[in-house]
């Protein structure tokens, strides 16, 4: 039979483990959502671009075009998806870590700890939210 | 060849191209209608009375004189027969070319107003502001801090329930998913940069074909100015005094959409590593250099086998509507289909593959339910 840990060590890890869930919500998460929501808006945008020649083509590319926009549909529904769970995970990770708070006998001591050497990871500010690129229709329904 | 579509004045000089040669067509029918009058006339021929006819070519007016020795007529009747034969040969001739000029100007429109220089800018910033960015972007355990000792992944394990799982599950998936749309992206930029260059070449083409055509018959009806004269009675037949000949320089299209097509990355074949997908589209972009030329040379010299028969090989008809048009729309098609050697490659099997993950749940990066609001009872901390 093995000791559990002391009461030391499982603040320490709890420290590691609520700073790994603060880095994820407020910094991490919202900087790849950014980035998602960058590419996103780029697709759309060219998504657009393509559109407004498609509407030029006649009939013989007609089939092609067809093909490009529904596969460029569905990468900018795949990418814009992939901004609201980058969002969502993050707000998850500060929920998590609000919720180990206040779980373990030793997890306030953890956070105070925390939250003296890394204020801005800690506060109580939402997670940032990158912005959803916008719903386009599908181009070739 | 860098794209430039529709060098030379664009679709409005195709079309004038297209008029010149329905009335250049016309007028050298025309001639030939004369000259096979006067060659079976007997009245007509060099001794006589001289009869001047001026062409009324909108193109290049010259005169023409015969002569004539018809005793059954004054010379004033003799004179107005002719002239007016002569104007009955250039009016069936100019009839003859009418509808030319249409024919051709529909082959101008069949690719529509598509600007392909805004079509390869597409292509190009899909493959450097989205497939390149989003390649290998969140891969691997991209949430820590080395020098803090912190990663993510770690701390997921260390809890348990639903709550852990789907997070966890989201964060080690999504990387992978990242470089199949990188993959996707860079199979659908090397799409557009494909119909691009294929409509591109294509009018290329149309337009070299137009201005050549034109200039090949402007040619062939100066060696009717140039003969003068008694030139009528010395036009040969199937062959000019000094024959006109015209090299056009076309593209060669054919195998190119299957060509292009290869260049795809495997669709299949991408799961989760990341790909390189750099360079495609530039690949594509200049994949029509010097080595893929197709010389033509026009050579014919009567109107009937410049102009030729559009089912059978030969003539400019049958170079712009069978090898040119259908050239191109073989081209398109290759880049549809893909080449034959297996593996989803051109664009209907890229969205045929796009669609199959999207029905088996393969597509979209897993969205985890509840997350911005974990059930406490759901999220267990080991220790």
């Amino acid at each position: 039979m093995t000791d559990g840990p002391t009461d030391d060590q499982l603040t320490s890890q709890i420290r590691l483990d609520l700073e790994a869930l603060y880095r994820a919500g407020k910094q991490d998460f919202p900087d790849k959502a950014e980035d998602m929501s960058g590419w996103g808006t780029t697709l759309g945008t060219l998504l657009d671009d393509a559109q407004a020649q498609a509407a030029k083509a006649a009939d013989v590319t007609s089939l092609v075009f067809n093909d490009l926009q529904q596969t460029h549909y569905l990468l900018y529904e795949a990418v814009r998806a992939c901004v609201l769970t980058l969002n969502d995970c993050a707000e998850g990770c500060l929920a998590a870590a609000a919720q180990l708070r206040q779980e373990e006998d030793t997890s306030g001591e953890a956070y105070a700890g925390l939250s003296g050497e890394l204020p801005w990871l800690t506060d109580d500010a939402p997670a940032p939210q990158a912005p959803e690129p916008p719903a386009r229709p599908d181009p070739t329904a | 060849m860098p794209i430039g579509s529709f060098k030379d004045g664009g679709l409005e000089a195709f079309n004038s191209n297209a008029d010149a040669i329905e009335r250049v067509l016309g007028e050298l029918m025309g001639l030939e209608l004369a000259r096979d009058y006067a060659d079976r006339d007997q009245t007509i021929g060099m001794v006589g009375s001289d009869v001047e006819w001026n062409v009324p070519s909108e193109t290049n007016p010259f005169l023409i004189v015969v002569a004539v020795n018809d005793p059954s007529r004054s010379y004033e009747e003799a004179v107005s027969h002719v002239r007016g034969q002569f104007q009955t040969c250039w009016d069936n001739g100019r009839s003859w070319a009418t509808g030319i000029a249409d024919q051709v100007k529909r082959y101008g429109k069949l690719y529509g107003d598509v600007d392909v220089k805004a079509l390869a800018d597409i292509a190009e910033s899909l493959e450097s502001r989205v497939a390149l960015q989003l390649s290998g972007a969140l891969t691997g355990n991209w949430s820590y801090d080395e020098n803090r000792g912190t990663d993510l992944e770690t701390t997921l394990g260390n809890f348990s329930g639903q709550f852990a799982g789907k997070l966890s599950a989201f964060y080690s998936n999504v990387g992978d998913r990242a470089n199949v749309w990188a993959t996707f992206a860079s199979s659908l930029a090397a799409g557009y940069a494909g119909t691009a260059v294929v409509i591109d070449r294509c009018r290329h083409d149309m337009t070299e074909w137009a201005i050549k055509t034109r200039r090949h018959c402007e040619a062939q009806l100066q060696n009717w100015a140039d003969a003068g004269g008694f030139g009528i009675l010395v036009m040969q037949r199937g062959g000019s005094v000094d024959g006109a000949e015209t090299l056009l320089t076309l593209s060669k299209i054919v195998n190119f959409g299957a060509s292009v097509a290869s260049l795809f990355p495997p669709a299949a074949a991408v799961a989760g590593p990341t790909r390189t997908v750099s360079g495609v589209v530039t690949t594509i972009l200049e994949h029509t250099g010097g080595d893929a030329e197709r010389p033509v040379t026009l050579t014919a010299q009567e109107s009937l086998e410049i102009w030729g028969w559009e089912d059978s090989g030969g003539g400019a008809q049958h170079e712009l509507g069978h090898e040119i048009i259908d050239g191109c729309t073989q081209a398109l098609d290759e880049l549809r289909q893909g080449s034959a050697d297996g593996g989803p490659t051109g664009t209907a099997d890229v969205t045929a593959e796009v669609e199959r993950r999207v029905s088996d749940g393969s597509w979209y990066a897993p969205r985890p339910q509840g997350m911005s609001d974990p059930d406490p009872s759901d999220l267990w901390y080991k220790y």
